[in-house]
């Protein structure tokens, strides 16, 4: 069952990133729902499951992307351990706590990425675009609030664990 | 015991999962691009209609956007309109100036000796002198124009052509000092000469002084001289003088036609007699 969870919720995403999302982008930068994603589903479940989430939204992102396959597997994977293990030392449930969570993981995502692109694509200079990284991370942090409670309905609505309970 | 197996067994799935995913980075790209194509291909369809719904709602809030540009369109063309208008305003004009010439032809043609042929000429220039008045219009010899030739607007005299151009004449006004034209008051029907001074006026000359003269006396062409037909307004007497030792009157005449005011006059093109046998 969570794995259907996170696999509908993922494809969901992917769908909506890959249609809507262009039409709501600032400075050529649009918000990262699978980034969101991550945050919400390890903020709330448990660490298993969380990682379990963390890889599908990684590959499915590597799916949907350019690039070297597998890389936001392994950075989404990272991300997701990350704030597993800091969940433990932070109330989750705190607005507060999910944008500053979502910005510090939005962050280190990004910025992860790029230096590891910038290692596999040399010539690009891609290290110069690190200033859209905490662009990114604002939009993402923005939209945190109402795209947490749209998850949250979508599990309570599907009969998918509660998102007030840790699943 | 157990708990600790399956505790060793999902940290080797996760293990496995960690090895799968670096792994993949190694993956040759033909293949992991192979493998992305055709994992995302069934989701193409719902792609497409949400691309085709979200790009049908966008391009609808889109126009609904478009009518708060439309004020500033509006202004825009609101100026294009003004521009129009003035154009429409120039077209007009030009029927309105064709219109005169017309009515001035048509009225002209009233009174017109058979000999007489009009043609409608535009005022193109000036003279450049402060102390002659003359003007250039656009009919020369080309069109039949000829020195002597008398030039009209609205059967008012305006002056003569005094020199042509295979395109363009000069015209000498009346106004003009060198210019003299036989002349008459309507009412009292006594003779005189109207001279062209430099201020744009005229002086009734040779009007004897006996003879009484009331502002605003109309004077009219005499015809005497045969150069200007007879009965042509010439002007208004605005002023009447009698130096005690004088024999004339000095009488200031204003134009009837103000040459700054007109765009366009008619001269009168004499028509060569013929010889008919009798």
């Amino acid at each position: 069952m969570p794995w259907i969870t996170i696999i509908s919720v993922t494809v969901c995403i992917s769908l909506i990133q890959t249609t809507l999302l262009r039409h709501i982008s600032f400075l050529g930068i649009q918000p990262d729902l699978f980034i969101i994603f991550l945050v919400f589903h390890s903020l709330n479940a448990n660490r298993e499951r969380s990682f379990h989430a963390s890889w599908v939204v990684g590959l499915t992102k590597d799916i949907f992307s350019e690039g070297p396959f597998g890389l936001n597997t392994v950075l989404f994977i990272i991300a997701g351990y990350i704030v597993s293990i800091i969940r433990g030392n932070i109330y989750g449930r705190h607005l507060a706590t999910q944008i500053s969570v979502t910005f510090i993981i939005s962050i280190i995502y990004n910025l992860l990425y790029l230096c590891l692109l910038s290692m596999l694509i040399t010539s690009a200079g891609l290290f110069s675009m690190a200033w859209e990284c905490p662009l990114i991370a604002i939009y993402n942090s923005i939209i945190v609030l109402p795209v947490f409670w749209l998850f949250s309905r979508f599990y309570s609505s599907f009969g998918f664990p509660s998102s007030r309970r840790k699943f | 015991m157990r708990r600790n197996r399956d505790r060793s067994t999902k940290r080797f799935i996760i293990f496995v999962f960690v090895i799968v995913s670096i792994s993949l980075l190694f993956i040759p790209e033909s293949i992991t691009n192979n493998i992305k194509v055709t994992v995302a291909s069934p989701l193409a369809p719902v792609q497409k209609i949400i691309s085709h719904t979200s790009n049908f709602f966008k391009n609808g809030f889109k126009k609904l956007a478009a009518l708060s540009t439309a004020v500033d369109e509006k202004n825009d063309l609101g100026k294009e309109v003004f521009l129009l208008k003035n154009k429409i305003i120039e077209q007009q004009d030009i029927i309105n100036v064709s219109k005169k010439k017309l009515e001035i032809v048509s009225e002209y043609k009233k009174n017109i000796d058979d000999k007489e042929e009009p043609v409608v000429a535009d005022i193109i220039g000036f003279d450049v002198s402060s102390f002659r008045k003359s003007i250039i219009v656009d009919v020369g010899k080309k069109q039949g124009v000829s020195v002597g030739d008398v030039v009209v607007f609205g059967n008012a005299l305006v002056g003569r052509i005094s020199a042509t151009g295979n395109s363009s004449g000069r015209v000498m006004l009346i106004t003009d000092p060198a210019s003299n034209v036989p002349s008459r008051f309507l009412e009292s029907r006594t003779r005189g000469i109207v001279q062209g001074t430099a201020d744009g006026k005229c002086m009734m000359k040779y009007v004897p002084r006996q003879i009484k003269v009331d502002k605003p006396e109309k004077i009219i062409s005499s015809g005497m001289g045969g150069v200007f037909p007879k009965s042509l307004y010439i002007g208004n007497v605005i002023e009447v003088k009698q130096k005690s030792a004088s024999l004339f009157k000095d009488i200031k005449v204003i134009p009837r036609i103000d040459i700054s005011k007109i765009e366009n006059v008619l001269v009168i093109k004499r028509k060569k007699e013929e010889n008919t046998p009798e």
